[in-house]
């Protein structure tokens, strides 16, 4: 008895899936007056275009850690994913609704749902993908619509402009276009800019120095670090700059690593770069590699480098600079998050300064630049509203932006409390998105603006500041967090605007095959190499000897891969 | 023959009759034992079959495509296999024989003190290092051993040039092998300590008759007393020979010793985590387990001839 009821509900509800799915696809201009047609045209070619009756579409949504249990006790505790402050924006937009094939947390979580629609050849109308691999999988196996002229026609201003501020180079666009086609909407990610030398200017300010910029002078500062006692403690017990254990990679996000003093020489280690005759090579392996290892070794001998790197871990490091033991390392503007800051802030009287050293012969820091895209949305092939997820993009990266209206402020109080609650996981921001902010904030410290222009994120970088500069003018310290705020957004950030470095992009970002089971060893290969190089347990001559063991152990293939890769 | 056939009688009957109460009791006690072996053991080896297969989560088990030994013959042509391998059963070895000696010395060494608030105090305080992880640990042994650490201290009042252990290929492997036995003595001497006291005290009393001093007692009662107990480690430890020890290396290696200092573990930790390639991983995992099979079972047999009694 009990079964047959349970097959009847089953039943039913596959009915009801059914009968929904035809709401949205399906040859829907069939039967319809020409008026009506017209209004559906019109709304397809329309960045906005409000459809005459509501679409719904099947999608994945991505969740956030931060997701259902903070709406509780609010007036948005019965919001579900498929019926949210945001997606009842959307709809009242352009008359669109979303439909989860599946919910997951962003991350491994999302990323394997993903896997599994595709591994079943039944994915969702329009998706958020986060890797490339995946996205060269879809195009690959024909499961995605070609979105060129959704993109040509339909992209607002913001959005191309957006896309056309990571320049022709690091363009998200070039990613995703597959013989000339463009297959997904890049989702962008902002650029981390350059990585800086920290100094103590405490230090500096009691020896008497001047702040450095070429690798002489930068070598000239750690001598006089090492050497003068510029904690004043009368002992010998000051070390040179700090390394990360692994000396470079993963641009500008490793703090402690020193890719700056290899990229002033010209070298590129860690990341495929284009040589004069425009093919991808690594640039661990390149020539120029040797002129910077050789500067390695001689600041290593004389101790300008920590001289127990090696062993060290990031707790070890930072450990040794809050104890007051070292006064410069390499990081990025947002280094004064770091324990190492805010504990020499709050108890050495420490003062940071972010230079823009060492230089290349160009004067500027030499750069590395960082991925633009942070994952695609695909339109699932033959979706018969392809254009609805171009229209979302624009609603999240201008519409909702620019809208003033209640609707607008709902869904931004909302997204307060649940963090996300997008339909859709992409936002098209330029890659300098982190600058303008900045400047934002301080047009309405200098009086220029008004605090009512700000952005809600603005807004609390305000607050920071106001706390912090309150803090310092009574003669006090400041909260940790405000001190962290001010001093990256405002003071690193003021230099990253007005000290631009040159950034290479590298000309591949994502892993071929074989690197998949080789990478390992050519990595222990190569650490073990620099390593020793630099420590000078082997002569600079042994350089030669790595690259070629790097090319004999699959550094070659994985080469030629990279460069088919590049040519797709 | 009929002592025989009235216990099967009775076994029989016992079965009929059903469990007792006592006996229900301790089966039930030996059930989350059982549980928990069916669950982490048992049921974790269905997952050996990765080891065949190109393993892809989201198609799980099922859905996989096997390839048969390819996994296998990838392991058998990494470049570094050699070195790994060599370095894991250097390391393993040492620590195996270390691991008898020293434990066995101070069991010995202990059993001479008898007063015994120093007895005890002694045995706990080389006890409680077993307790604190790696990954505690590595932090006191890299400052121990470093640059401005005690060691150095010594080095440098003798004269020498201070040394950076960690990142030296010929001391690293010395220092794995030193802090693990420092670590575990303590915890390894116990079963020799227990062994100790099984020791029939009048073999001491005639020796001492026998005008035999406390070594020549040692030598001639004390050791031989232990030895069955030894080989019964040895061969349950032979097992664990490919198990050099991740978590302390992992914490305490660097690029400039893994030409001495990576191991199986580490290595496939690399490749397989970090890369993620669970069937390589996989593949590795099972590979190690059947030579360890062997070794234990080789070894065993080998007790039973050296001393007459094995483990099974």
């Amino acid at each position: 008895m009990k079964k047959k009821h349970l097959s009847l509900v089953l039943a039913a509800a596959m009915a009801m899936t059914l009968l929904g799915g035809c709401g949205g696809s399906g040859d829907s201009t069939a039967g319809m007056s020409e008026e009506e047609k017209a209004a559906w045209e019109a709304a397809a070619g329309d960045p906005y275009g409000k459809y005459p009756e509501t679409v719904t579409y099947t999608s994945g949504y991505n969740l956030t850690n931060q997701g259902g249990d903070t709406l509780v006790g609010t007036p948005y505790e019965n919001d579900t994913p498929a019926d949210n402050a945001y997606t009842r924006y959307v709809k009242e937009i352009i008359n669109v609704q979303n439909e989860n094939m599946f919910e997951a947390t962003t991350g491994p979580d999302y990323d394997q749902k993903v896997s599994m629609a595709i591994a079943s050849q039944d994915i969702p109308d329009i998706m958020y993908i986060s890797d490339y691999a995946t996205l060269v999988d879809l195009v690959e196996n024909d499961m995605i619509e070609d979105l060129t002229d959704i993109y040509n026609n339909l992209a607002c201003d913001t959005v191309k402009a957006a896309y056309d501020s990571y320049g022709a180079e690091n363009n998200p666009l070039n990613t995703v276009t597959f013989d000339g086609k463009i297959m997904a909407i890049p989702k962008t990610q902002l650029s981390d800019g350059q990585d800086f030398l920290w100094v103590r200017k405490d230090w500096m300010d009691k020896l008497n120095l001047s702040e450095p910029s070429t690798l002489d002078e930068v070598a000239d500062l750690l001598r006089a670090f090492i050497s003068q006692d510029p904690d004043g403690n009368g002992q010998d017990d000051t070390v040179g700059l700090v390394v990360h254990a692994e000396v470079y990679g993963s641009y500008p996000n490793n703090t402690f690593a020193i890719d700056n003093i290899f990229t002033a020489l010209g070298a590129y280690p860690n990341i495929w770069i284009k040589d004069a005759s425009g093919n991808a090579v690594y640039g661990s392996v390149q020539p120029e590699m040797k002129d910077a290892l050789a500067l390695l070794r001689d600041w290593y001998q004389e101790g300008l480098l920590d001289t127990q790197f090696t062993t060290r871990t990031n707790d070890d490091i930072v450990a040794l600079i809050s104890s007051g033991q070292c006064g410069a390392y390499i990081g990025p503007w947002w280094s004064p998050f770091n324990t190492a800051q805010t504990s020499t802030y709050a108890t050495k009287d420490a003062e940071w300064v972010n230079i823009s050293a060492p230089v290349g012969s160009n004067g500027k820091i030499n750069a590395i630049n960082t991925k633009s895209y942070g994952g695609f949305v695909v339109v699932k092939k033959g979706f018969a509203y392809p254009e609805i997820a171009m229209k979302i993009v624009n609603i999240n990266s201008e519409y909702s932006k620019q809208d003033k209206s209640e609707a607008s402020k709902e869904i931004l109080e909302n997204q307060s409390i649940a963090y996300f609650n997008w339909p859709l996981y992409c936002e098209v921001q330029p890659g300098n998105n982190a600058e303008v902010m900045t400047q934002h904030v301080e047009a309405v410290l200098d009086g220029s603006a008004d605090v009512a222009t700000l952005t809600t994120e603005e807004q609390g970088y305000y607050e920071a500041a106001l706390r912090f500069m309150e803090a310092e003018g009574n003669g006090q310290k400041a909260d940790s967090a405000d001190y962290s705020q001010y001093m990256s957004r405002l003071v690193a950030m003021k230099r990253m605007i007005a000290e631009p470095a040159d950034f290479v992009t590298p000309a591949f970002f994502e892993t071929t095959e074989s690197m998949k089971t080789k990478w390992a060893s050519l990595e222990k290969i190569e650490m073990q190499s620099i390593l020793k190089i630099i420590v000078g347990e082997e002569d600079l001559s042994y350089f030669d000897q790595f690259v070629a063991d790097w090319n004999n152990a699959g550094g070659e293939g994985i080469t030629q891969e990279v460069n088919d890769a590049i040519k797709k | 023959m009929k002592m025989a056939q009235n216990k099967n009688v009775s076994a029989v009957k016992a079965k009929k009759r059903g469990l007792t109460r006592e006996e229900k009791t301790f089966h039930l006690m030996l059930l989350p034992g059982m549980i928990i072996l069916l669950l982490f053991v048992f049921v974790p080896l269905v997952g050996s079959l990765m080891a065949f297969q190109n393993y892809v989560p989201a198609k799980g088990l099922l859905g996989s495509k096997w390839v048969g030994l390819d996994n296998f013959q990838f392991i058998f042509s990494l470049p570094d296999g050699r070195q790994v391998f060599v370095n894991t059963l250097v390391i393993a070895f040492s620590k195996l024989l270390m691991n008898i000696f020293v434990p066995v010395t101070f069991a010995i060494l202990l059993n001479e003190i008898t007063v015994n608030v120093f007895k005890r105090t002694f045995q706990t305080i080389v006890y409680l290092p077993h307790f604190l992880s790696w990954v505690v640990l590595a932090t006191v042994v890299t400052n121990m051993f470093s640059l401005e650490g005690p060691f150095n201290a010594v080095v440098t009042m003798f004269g020498g040039q201070p040394i950076q252990f960690l990142a030296s290929n010929d001391w690293f492997r010395k220092v794995i092998v030193g802090t693990d036995i420092w670590k575990e003595f303590g915890y390894n001497s116990v079963v020799y300590l227990a062994a100790l006291t099984g020791i029939d005290p009048g073999l001491y009393e005639a020796a001492n008759i026998d005008g035999a001093n406390r070594f020549k007692q040692i030598w001639h009662i004390t050791v031989p007393a232990l030895l069955p107990t030894v080989v019964l480690m040895t061969a349950l430890n032979l097992g664990n020979i490919l198990n050099a020890g991740f978590d302390q290396i992992f914490n305490l290696y660097n690029p400039i010793v893994y030409e001495t200092a990576d191991i199986i573990d580490t290595y496939v930790y690399r490749i397989g985590m970090v890369e993620r390639q669970y069937s390589i991983g996989a593949a590795v995992g099972l590979l190690k387990s059947v030579i360890s099979f062997i070794l234990i079972l080789s070894a065993n047999k080998c007790a039973k001839k050296a001393t007459g009694s094995g483990i099974f």
